[in-house]
């Protein structure tokens, strides 16, 4: 199924007409409006706008992105290097691969398997791991990438943010 | 370890955040078809990643939408973008996704030229004020799981059953979508153990999902007043993936998955959801079904009203929408004193009704699909 694409001014402009439609129209009919809007929308997702790109990292724009991939790091450790970053003036992604933490939703985690759940299958677990992180990074284009393991220093906030450009 | 690297390569899209039935049926899929000789890998959005590990499970990632700071246009972005990096790191050769609705980011991969073909396990029976289902164009084939009242589903292997089409993709449904097999299940008294209870007590359990702390909430108290006066001690069953509740007068169990251990316990209190349902039933333990209200696809009050006319559970509806006829007007008390003094009857009934594995039939669907040359509507 192929999906057409619509320029993003004409996007712009259809929202709008659409918000007002909705605004004006009898609840019955914008409810039928709403069906119709959303099943078109499923039907031909390129409609909505393109499916690639960057993934913006909330924050300033001035501070770069930054990726710390965390690997071995258990949930404490990632919290002293995340408290370590709050005053840095960066936007950081971590990539991590141990137990998740449950309770940082204000932050960028993504996870990937442990290298042994990719060997027990037999696995190129090396090879898995190299193109997934080179995937993250293409997906938020850091400006700097730091990898920090289960022991030793944490991210030193000033080694870490990039010099102003 | 289920699956075989060797085998096709089938990546489960479960829409999971917060809560467990989709990747539950997932997993339950997942591994049928890791029995047949392909290799499913089970790409979650919940944190509930160590448990499917150790099941032995290839586990795979995407933060949920609740999870990240991401703005929802940015999600589904990162959605899409680790859809396509895990399909073709993996070489996956059919995305499975379940959920009510597929996300943008699903769709927007789904639609590209060289994505493999698409399946959608979409739960049956929804609200009748529901909003349309989303439209399957796109997927090459939805499955139905099944319900233990026999509404939904066939798992006559050999009728291959066309349910319907929906926008011309076909539908076929199968029967009760179970994680456990009856082999999997635990005696009483490894139950007891596993749970960390004592042998010498009684238990009932209350496991009302995510209406614990939301609008089932008010039900707990009540109901465990209710089993101490019964001389019942009360269990609730909290998520793993939540900090642990504190329920005056009630242990409190994190466990995933719980259904094994379900004989541990002499009544059982659960939310009506899908999952809850074919395990109780299953595992015949004699439960007392509560409606969630919040949940706007799910139809849970037929659900639990079909089992309660059929005698294989007790509807006890908190919110009174059954009327006094469903339940409604009971409380708590009048549930338990139902559900105790026909447990045997209960059992019985349920013990006449065997509940067919559909997950093994939705697996053979599947690996169909495998097979398949291109990603078009299977005929």
């Amino acid at each position: 199924m192929s999906s057409p694409t619509m320029p993003s001014a004409v996007r712009t402009g259809l929202r709008t007409v659409y918000g007002l439609l909705l605004a004006a129209l009898p609840a019955g009919l914008a409810d039928r409006l709403r069906d119709v809007v959303s099943r078109t929308r499923a039907r031909w997702p390129g409609l909505d706008g393109p499916a690639g790109g960057r993934v913006r990292v909330p924050g300033p724009l001035d501070h770069p992105v930054v990726l710390v991939v965390a690997v071995g790091c258990d949930p404490a450790r990632l919290r002293r290097a995340v408290d370590g970053l709050s005053d840095v003036p960066v936007r950081p992604v971590w990539l991590v691969d141990t137990h998740l933490p449950g309770d940082m939703a204000d932050q960028v985690i993504e996870w990937l398997p442990p290298a042994a759940d990719y060997t027990r299958f037999g696995l190129d677990a090396d090879a898995l791991r190299r193109s997934r992180l080179d995937a993250v990074e293409r997906r938020y284009r850091p400006k700097r990438v730091v990898v920090i393991g289960p022991e030793g220093p944490l991210p030193d906030p000033v080694l870490i943010a990039p010099p102003p450009s | 370890m289920i699956g075989r690297a060797d085998g096709p390569r089938v990546l489960f899209v479960p829409s999971n955040g917060m809560g467990l039935g989709h990747m539950t049926r997932a997993a339950a899929i997942a591994r049928r078809l890791g029995e047949a000789g392909a290799m499913p890998i089970l790409c979650v959005l919940s944190p509930l990643i160590d448990p499917l590990r150790r099941m032995g499970f290839l586990v795979e990632h995407i933060p949920s939408y609740a999870s990240t700071p991401l703005e929802r246009w940015h999600w589904q972005r990162l959605l899409a973008d680790q859809l396509r990096h895990l399909i073709e790191a993996h070489d996956v050769s059919v995305v499975v996704f379940d959920g009510v609705a597929p996300y943008r980011g699903v769709r927007q991969v789904m639609a590209e030229e060289d994505a493999p073909p698409f399946a959608w396990v979409r739960r049956g029976r929804w609200r009748a004020d529901a909003r349309p289902a989303a439209t399957a164009a796109g997927f090459s084939l939805v499955i139905e799981p099944g319900e233990v009242d026999g509404a939904v589903g066939d798992d006559d292997a050999t009728a291959a059953v066309v349910a319907g089409s929906s926008d011309g993709v076909p539908v076929r449904g199968v029967g009760p979508v179970l994680l456990h097999d009856h082999r999997d299940l635990r005696t009483r008294d490894q139950a007891v153990a596993d749970l960390g209870l004592s042998g010498d007590q009684r238990y009932g359990l209350i496991s009302l999902g995510t209406g614990l702390a939301g609008p089932l909430a008010h039900t707990a108290g009540p109901l465990v007043t209710a089993m101490h006066d019964r001389g019942l001690v009360p269990v609730v069953a909290a998520s793993p993936l939540v900090p642990p509740p504190t329920v005056r007068g009630a242990l409190v169990r994190q466990r995933y998955p719980l259904a094994p251990s379900l004989s541990a316990f002499d009544v059982a209190v659960l939310a009506a959801g899908y999952n809850s349902v074919v395990e109780a039933v299953a595992c015949r333990t004699p439960s007392i079904l509560v409606p969630n209200p919040a949940a706007a696809v799910d139809d849970q009050l037929a659900r639990a009203a079909g089992l309660d006319r059929q005698g294989l559970a007790v509807l006890w509806d908190s919110t009174g929408a059954a009327g006094t006829d469903g339940g409604g007007a009971q409380g708590p008390e009048a549930a338990l004193d139902r559900a105790l003094d026909e447990g045997p009857a209960l059992v019985e009934r349920m013990t006449a009704r065997p509940v067919p594995q559909g997950a093994r039939r939705a697996a053979d669907l599947i690996r169909g699909l495998t097979r398949q040359p291109g990603r078009e509507p299977v005929a």
